[in-house]
């Protein structure tokens, strides 16, 4: 490996090492501090994670280089799809779920009166 | 004979590319296995069974700590990979018992805290919330120790053999495992721990 390209690398190991101490400190920085309020707090992490990831891959991966970078993009992708449907399509069934299944407790007695006349 | 060299050298290195490629789709099997470890906490994660929930438990700067350490140690991975590169043996070693020594203190302050925990009475069978935590933070350091005992392993054919284009192959292998194992744990901060304090 010659000189002018492992400069590159070693710049881009430097690069994303302290973005990644960055992203790090700005979310644990929000979220001690109780700098927004509770939604928006979920929401700024969820973006500097994702943020984060997207500066690992990049800048840790070396994505571009290999001879096969489209197919590990096509894989990654492939693979993000399914981590979304997982994630997302269990938070989704089990929130309704929830919500039907497990009334309050006023939701509850309104539910015995009107079926039982309680 | 000279062409035989480079034919062989062709064949080995088109090897090399199928291999890491595989690995990648490994690390992608991988990373759907933690999809449904963390969509389940995310999904139980309420349910604490009147024990601790995430805010009782959790120590923020504690956490900080843990999450430095692994990054540290991903950047000495990176160093080790380059210093492997260029054949620069003594940096190589350097960087790879360095990144052994974080990848350490970060698994042992883990096994502290899980420690902690299971003396406080609120192991894993306490309530389903510490049931998903366990299980995915523990997996995670399974991984971890396994990229631990792999680093042990380079590290020693680093000390006995000289640096050879098949071992920049392993260790471009072993910091994949170990980078990915770094954006797991981002995801681990993030969606267990953080939002776990809110």
């Amino acid at each position: 490996m010659n000189t002018n390209s492992t400069q590159k690398r070693l710049s881009a190991y430097v690069l994303g090492f302290v973005l990644s101490l960055a992203l790090t400190a700005c979310a644990f920085a929000l979220v001690v501090m109780h700098l927004l309020e509770p939604d928006y707090l979920v929401a700024a992490i969820l973006g500097l994670a994702l943020l984060q990831i997207f500066v690992q891959i990049n800048f840790f991966f070396h994505f571009g280089e290999g001879r096969d970078g489209k197919e590990r993009l096509v894989v990654l992708c492939f693979a993000g799809l399914i981590v979304v449907i997982i994630a997302g399509g269990s938070l989704w069934i089990m929130r309704n779920l929830n919500e039907r299944m497990m009334p309050d407790a006023t939701g509850m007695s309104q539910y015995m009166v009107e079926q039982e006349g309680i | 004979m000279k062409k035989e060299v480079t034919a062989h050298t062709q064949e080995n290195s088109a090897s090399y590319a199928t291999v890491q490629f595989g690995f990648w789709l490994y690390l992608m099997t991988d990373l759907v296995l933690f999809a449904c470890l963390f969509a389940t906490y995310a999904v139980l994660r309420g349910n604490t069974f009147d024990g601790p929930s995430g805010k009782d438990i959790f120590d923020a700067n504690y956490v900080l700590f843990e999450t430095l350490f692994l990054l540290v140690s991903s950047f000495t991975a990176g160093l080790a990979l380059l210093s492997a590169y260029n054949k620069k043996t003594s940096l190589l070693v350097v960087s790879l018992c360095a990144t052994f020594l974080l990848g350490a203190t970060f698994l042992g302050m883990e096994l502290t805290e899980f420690n902690k925990l299971v003396v406080a009475g609120f192991g894993w069978d306490y309530s389903a919330f510490l049931s998903s935590y366990f299980t995915l933070v523990g997996t995670h350091g399974l991984h971890i120790f396994v990229g631990l005992l792999w680093l042990v392993a380079l590290i020693t054919r680093v000390l006995t053999h000289e640096v050879s284009d098949s071992l920049t192959h392993k260790m471009l292998l072993w910091s994949m495992f170990w980078h990915f194992l770094d954006v797991v744990w981002i995801c681990i901060f993030s969606v267990v721990y953080l939002m776990g304090l809110i």
